[in-house]
């Protein structure tokens, strides 16, 4: 459940104000938002992830209203509720695989289930890097755990920014498709938002900024 | 998973950069207790070793010289005074004892020292095993002489003339080990005690045979000079004045008759009070009005101090531009952490973690290179001390105890922590303007 209504940001008193359309999510839905460069799609995504506090309209998630949130129950919040799909996938440089998921889930204050982690990693056939250190993964593991990253705490919306705007065709359609598989494991909401229109015709819900 | 098990997995990230960090402030805490504990230890020595010595009488000279060769034996006697001297300050009723000593001669480099009973009760000496000396040629070693030279009771051994080891001017007379004192780590765990009488026999025949020897000597000095400016008993005066030969006279006279010893000669007096009220007073008598001079050990040592200090403070401050540096070390490694890793810590954000909580994260970081440092500046201090200690041991035959100035210690240790915090927190500050936002936009 996505709510979003007369949202408007501006990054200082000299720069336009960007108007964004309202959203609106029913459960398990999914949400592809397509647009060019410097329309303000990155902004949309910071400002649902409360990593920017929007000056005007209202932003829902589930029952919460992010603007109502002190910033320190807004961290707390997108820890718990958010997963963040970045296009350059990261994660701690001076953990390994485990431990980066490990410490995803606590921060984010969750139980940690080792099963439930190799499960993830097996759905995601990256299971034999479990003990690998970042730097030794290639890139395709690393986008792979970066989606494990995003999802392994069960959160109510995932937000994947540009998740496959550097990937070939094959590679393209393949991450979305795991990216959809563990939105739909999770129970979550997704949003992608992008300005490749090779994942077009895997969404039926999309709109353009 | 936990904000230290974060912490100590992002120190491990970077070892190298870890490890120069810790080692450099380590060293220079190291370094600062060290010299401080030394400070302390060296001069707690020099002050415990004075022992109930309040005051030293002796020829003139060098008043420091006098404290250093008569109570501490790390310095050349500066002359003889009549042994006369101590009975009529024993009268004075300021004064609890005067204990006479005369010294002059060694074996494999301990001096021998002639004194009375006394001697051993202002050091606290306590008889480790066997007996007091009652009589001459009876002598009690301190507690390292024994171990050095492995003597045991009933064993024997001369004497060489002068105060360093020779074989050359050997005397005659055998001494005899009747005791053993226990250690003390004072200056009497590498004395040979005696009674003063031993002394006078030794010399009374050395005399004769190494009369033409220049050096200071015990016996030297025996002559007139000085006894004029005293008025001793006239009983004192009837003896032969080469007491020595009393020895040899066929009716047995043992040389501990008081009187006769009057005209004879000792090193110095070391002298204890009963209450503070007559050091001044009478050491200025002393010096103004005989031929004599009077030191106070603890003004002398003071005074020693005052001189060596400088340099404990030269060392001190270098410490501390070490320290200063290292704390920059830590500083500089924290910023660029901070710097450096800011998308991880961004990405901590974006996993829910509080600004404060990587605060915590970041400051335990340098908590854990400073604790670490801490305790391996304490090792390293420690070591360097064991390291200095047997460099005495071997140089100057003397045992170090170490004392802990704990105060001295922990303010050093409250100073660095201080310095470290600080270099910690500078480094954090921009943690508090990061831009998550835009540090992960910016990487994309």
């Amino acid at each position: 459940m996505i709510q979003i209504r007369n949202l408007a940001y501006q990054y200082t008193s000299h720069t336009q104000i960007l108007h964004f359309p309202d959203i609106e999510l029913g459960a398990h839905e999914h949400l592809l938002v397509l647009g060019k460069s410097g329309v303000g799609k990155t902004t949309l995504l910071h400002l649902i992830a409360g990593l920017l506090r929007s000056q005007h309209g209202e932003i829902s998630i589930g029952k919460t209203n992010l603007s109502d949130l002190s910033s320190r129950k807004l961290d707390q919040f997108r820890g718990k509720e958010i997963g963040l799909v970045f296009q350059n996938n990261h994660a701690i440089r001076s953990f390994n695989v485990l431990e980066n998921l490990k410490a995803r889930l606590f921060f984010a204050k969750k139980s940690m289930d080792i099963g439930r982690i190799e499960n993830l990693l097996h759905q995601l056939d990256i299971k034999e890097c479990i003990d690998k250190r970042i730097n030794q993964l290639s890139e395709g593991q690393l986008q792979r755990l970066g989606i494990a990253l995003a999802v392994v705490h069960q959160p109510q919306l995932i937000l994947a920014d540009e998740p496959t705007s550097s990937l070939d065709d094959k590679n393209c359609e393949l991450v979305m498709q795991l990216v959809q598989e563990q939105a739909k494991n999770n129970g979550a909401n997704l949003m992608v938002i992008t300005h490749d229109h090779r994942i077009k015709p895997m969404f039926n819900n999309i709109i353009t900024l | 998973m936990n904000n230290w098990k974060i912490s100590l997995r992002n120190l491990l990230h970077k070892p190298l950069y870890a490890f120069l960090a810790i080692f450099s402030l380590a060293i220079s805490i190291g370094l600062l207790l060290c010299v401080q504990q030394l400070d302390a230890s060296v001069k707690n020595q020099f002050e415990n070793g004075l022992g109930k010595v309040d005051m030293v009488i002796g020829a003139k000279g060098s008043p420091l010289q006098l404290v250093l060769s008569s109570v501490l034996h790390i310095d050349n006697p500066t002359g003889n005074i009549p042994y006369a001297q101590a009975n009529k300050l024993a009268k004075n009723p300021m004064v609890k004892s005067v204990v006479p000593i005369s010294y002059g001669d060694n074996f494999k480099g301990y001096r021998i020292v002639g004194s009375s009973k006394d001697y051993g009760s202002l050091f606290d000496a306590e008889i480790l095993e066997g007996r007091e000396a009652k009589t001459s040629m009876e002598a009690v070693l301190g507690y390292e002489v024994a171990q050095k030279l492995n003597l045991k009771l009933g064993d024997t051994f001369v004497s060489s003339h002068g105060l360093t080891e020779n074989t050359i001017e050997e005397h005659d007379q055998e001494f005899t080990v009747v005791g053993i004192f226990k250690p003390t780590y004072k200056v009497i765990d590498r004395l040979i005690m005696t009674p003063l009488e031993s002394i006078w026999e030794v010399h009374s025949h050395g005399h004769e045979k190494n009369d033409d020897q220049g050096e200071s000597h015990i016996h030297e000095e025996h002559d007139h000079e000085g006894h004029n400016y005293f008025e001793h008993d006239e009983e004192g005066h009837h003896h032969d004045e080469h007491h020595g030969d009393k020895i040899e006279k066929p009716d047995g006279h043992v040389p501990v008759d008081k009187n006769e010893n009057l005209d004879k000669e000792v090193t110095s007096l070391l002298v204890s009070f009963r209450n503070p009220m007559g050091y001044i007073a009478m050491s200025r008598n002393i010096n103004e009005n005989t031929e004599m001079q009077a030191a106070l050990p603890k003004f002398e040592l003071d005074r020693l101090f005052k001189f060596t200090g400088v340099g404990v403070k030269v060392v001190s401050w270098i410490a501390y531009i070490i320290l200063l540096i290292s704390c920059l070390t830590i500083f500089i490694a924290l910023y660029k952490m901070v710097r450096e890793r800011a998308f991880d810590l961004a990405l901590m954000r974006t996993y829910g973690a509080s600004n404060l909580q990587l605060f915590g994260i970041i400051t335990f970081e340098g908590l854990l290179m400073v604790l670490i440092s801490i305790f391996f500046g304490f090792v390293f201090s420690q070591l360097g001390l064991q390291l200095i200690i047997g460099i005495f041991k071997v140089q100057f035959q003397q045992e170090i105890q170490l004392t802990f100035p704990t105060m001295q210690m922990v303010r050093t240790l409250v100073i660095v922590f201080v310095t470290s915090i600080l270099s910690i927190f500078m480094a954090i500050v921009p943690l508090l303007h990061m831009n998550i936002s835009k540090i992960i936009s910016d990487e994309k």
